[in-house]
């Protein structure tokens, strides 16, 4: 089969996965996880320079592929970084997006050989994660604006739900790491007067500053019913680091929506699906991340060994919508398995610098909570 | 008490704790154990570090040379081409322990005795400082007013707020947010001696790699793996001179082998295994993959070399973890270690005298000390630690004319 018409074949099989969850929540057994992913798998060993030189290290080739989906060989996030990983001319990309970095000085870049496949995932589990109940909403971002981060993969997908699942009249309020609060304070006021419920989509070091903010300026809104919160981003290494449950508690403070209605979305630049908080985890105060049927998640010790669940360990992806890339993906977040997803615990940042230190500094780095 | 007293005392007390079984030693080290989880041996090591040099001939000669004479810790003395005076110790010293360093705070606690000065120490969970004491005021029951020991509990603990605001001087170790949160503490005469966040490199001349590198391989092992990579004296970075009779790859089967038998010997406990170091490895791994640089790990990453990481990303500063670049120059060195804002305690080079323009370039570091690879982590107890006088500190001047 020419290479072509395998990835035609590779990206029928997606689409339909994709469609048939995304429609009437059907998800996939084992076995067809297990051939989408290794066929997809061996595509990349053959058409992925870099990382074909990279899995030939761990003893895996075109000829001598992988035999289970589990012993896929991982890339690091941060390869992104140090090389191109694509199965295509990325010259041809429909879609670029840039890693904000924080390990080295220059970015990653995740290339995609089709939009529609990029769009067909997130669009799924926006769906049916976020937005299940099929409300009308306005969407207001405290995200990057696709306009001014033109190459920031949460511009594009707030972006993308705000065209197709919005009412019309969505608002962009972060421009860099400033935030317009009289702008989102006028949005969130009209959205009130016209009782249109309204989805705040931002990042957790926004939602920090507006908090801050309307505290200051003693201003609290009640959002009409429906209205719903999406957090995502973590922190990022910014100044000021909150808990999520005091970050929680305060956004429903503020905007009055029930703390159920705050969602947390995982997702990064390295992968074209995104986890979110399983419903049924949200009105507890552990959540439980959840995926659509084609992300799987390995907890994995320091040897790459998989753990059982309930043992914290490295989080490692596999996507098969990162189908012209690399599907297995070595993220340096922590987390552990439980019956239903995944517990987020957060990443493991890089060392500051360390000389003999005192007690408190020990506790503060220990996580960054995402 | 005269200076010379509490000096003598101080010598007998260090002088017990030399022996491997001496009770209280026997006592700390275990108790040292339980806290920091560091291999038995290493324990042993610092402890003899620590209180080997702490000699009364070691204190007198440095309280000699930073204030003219011991007398003068006790009244005023006349002084050459200058007016008679006197080196009063400041009246309340608080010493903070790090958390990471084993017995830090000894010396400045001695030389802060020595001043007469009454002294506090913030003691950690282990109880060195406070079995130190204990054997210290066995032999000189005088300085049990003078000398008291607390626990560390937390940094908003009202009892630690009042010691540091009613405090004349105050020694802390720590990072700069910590050390300012310190500061903003205390009374605005009082003096702050600081020993901030710093890290240790060394710097191997080509002409010190022409010849048998075994010897120097495992010395570098040893200033890298000692204490598990913590603390300031820690070797995190390596830079090796290219040219001359330099062979790569002979020298860097013999790091990575002693450090693989240093790792063997010195175990890591498992509780003070960093997942960060397995990420380090993972992101070197795949840049090692595609020819650039190379990592040398174990399986379990309890070790971590990487070669020639690129220029624009830091060396991890983790638990044995060390990164080894290449360069042409000092000035080479010298330019990473500014990209990467990495203040430096100590500068190991692979030979006692190295070059004019290593120096330099290790006085342009900013580095408080210059050593021999292997001696990394044992400075000096004359020596001055972190830039900073033994003595001077903890004594204000009065002088009769």
């Amino acid at each position: 089969m020419n290479p072509l018409t395998t990835i035609r074949a590779l990206d029928e099989r997606l689409f339909q996965v994709i469609r048939a969850w995304h429609t009437v929540g059907k998800s996939i057994d084992d076995a067809v996880f297990e051939d989408l992913a290794l066929e997809i798998c061996r595509y990349q060993l053959a058409h992925n320079e870099a990382y074909s030189r990279f899995a030939a290290t761990l003893g895996f080739t075109p000829e001598l592929p992988p035999l289970h989906w589990r012993a896929i060989p991982a890339v690091p996030s941060s390869a992104f970084k140090d090389a191109t990983l694509a199965t295509f001319d990325v010259r041809h990309a429909e879609l670029e997006f840039h890693t904000s970095g924080t390990t080295t000085a220059h970015s990653g870049k995740h290339f995609f050989e089709r939009a529609a496949l990029y769009d067909a995932s997130l669009l799924a589990s926006f769906d049916r994660f976020m937005i299940s109940d099929r409300p009308k909403l306005r969407f207001l971002n405290l995200v990057p604006s696709p306009r001014s981060a033109t190459h920031s993969s949460l511009g594009y997908m707030m972006a993308y739900v705000s065209v197709l699942r919005g009412d019309g009249n969505a608002g962009w309020f972060l421009d860099g790491d400033s935030v317009d609060v009289d702008g989102f304070a006028g949005a969130l006021d009209k959205a009130v007067a016209a009782d249109q419920a309204v989805l705040i989509a931002g990042t957790a070091f926004a939602f920090v500053n507006v908090i801050d903010e309307f505290a200051r300026r003693d201003r609290r809104f009640t959002l009409p019913s429906g209205s719903r919160i999406m957090e995502t981003g973590g922190f990022k290494g910014r100044s000021r680091v909150v808990e999520r449950e005091d970050l929680y508690a305060s956004l429903s403070a503020t905007f009055g929506v029930p703390l159920e209605r705050i969602v947390a979305e995982y997702g990064m630049t390295e992968l074209a699906s995104q986890y979110y908080d399983a419903p049924e985890s949200r009105a507890r105060m552990q959540r439980v991340k959840v995926a659509p049927p084609w992300l799987r998640t390995l907890v994995i010790d320091e040897r790459g060994d998989e753990v059982t669940a309930g043992i914290v360990g490295f989080l490692r992806h596999i996507d098969l919508a990162n189908r012209s890339s690399v599907i297995a993906i070595q993220t340096e977040d922590r987390g552990y398995a439980v019956d239903e997803g995944i517990v987020l615990l957060g990443r493991a940042i890089d060392a500051p610098l360390r000389g003999c230190s005192l007690d408190a500094e020990e506790l503060r780095f220990s996580l960054d909570r995402a | 008490m005269t200076a010379r007293e509490i000096i003598a005392a101080i010598g007998i007390a260090a002088e017990h704790w030399r022996n491997p079984n001496c009770a209280a030693r026997r006592a700390a080290h275990e108790a040292i154990a339980a806290r920091t989880h560091y291999d038995n041996a290493m324990i042993g090591e610092a402890l003899d570090a620590l209180f080997g040099p702490l000699t009364e001939e070691a204190l007198n000669s440095v309280i000699v040379d930073e204030l003219g004479s011991l007398d003068i810790l006790d009244h005023f003395m006349e002084r050459p081409s200058r007016p008679a005076a006197h080196a009063r110790g400041v009246e309340r010293v608080v010493i903070i322990s790090s958390d990471t360093t084993i017995g830090v705070a000894i010396p400045p606690t001695v030389f802060a005795l020595c001043a007469k000065s009454q002294v506090t120490v913030r003691d950690r969970s282990d109880d060195l400082i406070s079995r130190f004491r204990t054997t210290l005021v066995e032999i000189e029951p005088r300085l049990t007013d003078r000398f008291t020991t607390q626990r560390w509990t937390a940094h908003d603990d009202p009892q630690f707020r009042t010691s540091l605001a009613t405090a004349d001087a105050v020694v802390a170790f720590g990072g700069d947010e910590a050390l300012g949160n310190i500061r903003a503490q205390l009374a605005p005469q009082a003096r702050f001696i600081p020993y901030g966040h710093s890290t240790s490199a060394a710097y191997l001349e080509r002409e010190a790699l022409a010849h048998d590198v075994t010897a120097l391989a495992r010395d570098l092992a040893h200033d890298a793996l000692l204490y598990d990579g913590d603390g300031c004296l820690s070797l995190h970075l390596i830079f090796v001179e290219r040219g001359g009779t330099y062979e790569r790859e002979r020298f860097l089967a013999a790091l990575g082998h002693a450090i693989r038998d240093y790792g063997a010997a010195h175990p890591l406990d498992p509780l003070r295994r960093d997942p960060r170091v397995a990420a380090a490895r993972d992101r070197a791994a795949f840049r090692a993959a595609l020819g650039h640089g190379r990592v040398i790990a174990d399986d379990d990453a309890a070790t971590l070399l990487i070669v020639d990481q690129p220029e624009d990303e830091g060396p991890p500063l983790l638990r044995r973890a060390i990164s080894l670049i290449h360069v042409d120059e000092p000035d080479d060195a010298l330019a990473y270690l500014r990209q990467h804002s990495l203040p430096l305690e100590a500068l190991a080079t692979a030979t006692e005298n190295p070059r004019e323009d290593i120096l330099r370039m290790a006085i342009a570091s900013g580095a408080a000390r210059v050593a021999r690879c292997g001696r990394l982590q044992f400075p000096p107890f004359t020596g001055e630690h972190g830039g900073q006088r033994r003595i001077e500190p903890f004594v204000r001047w009065i002088y009769r004319a």
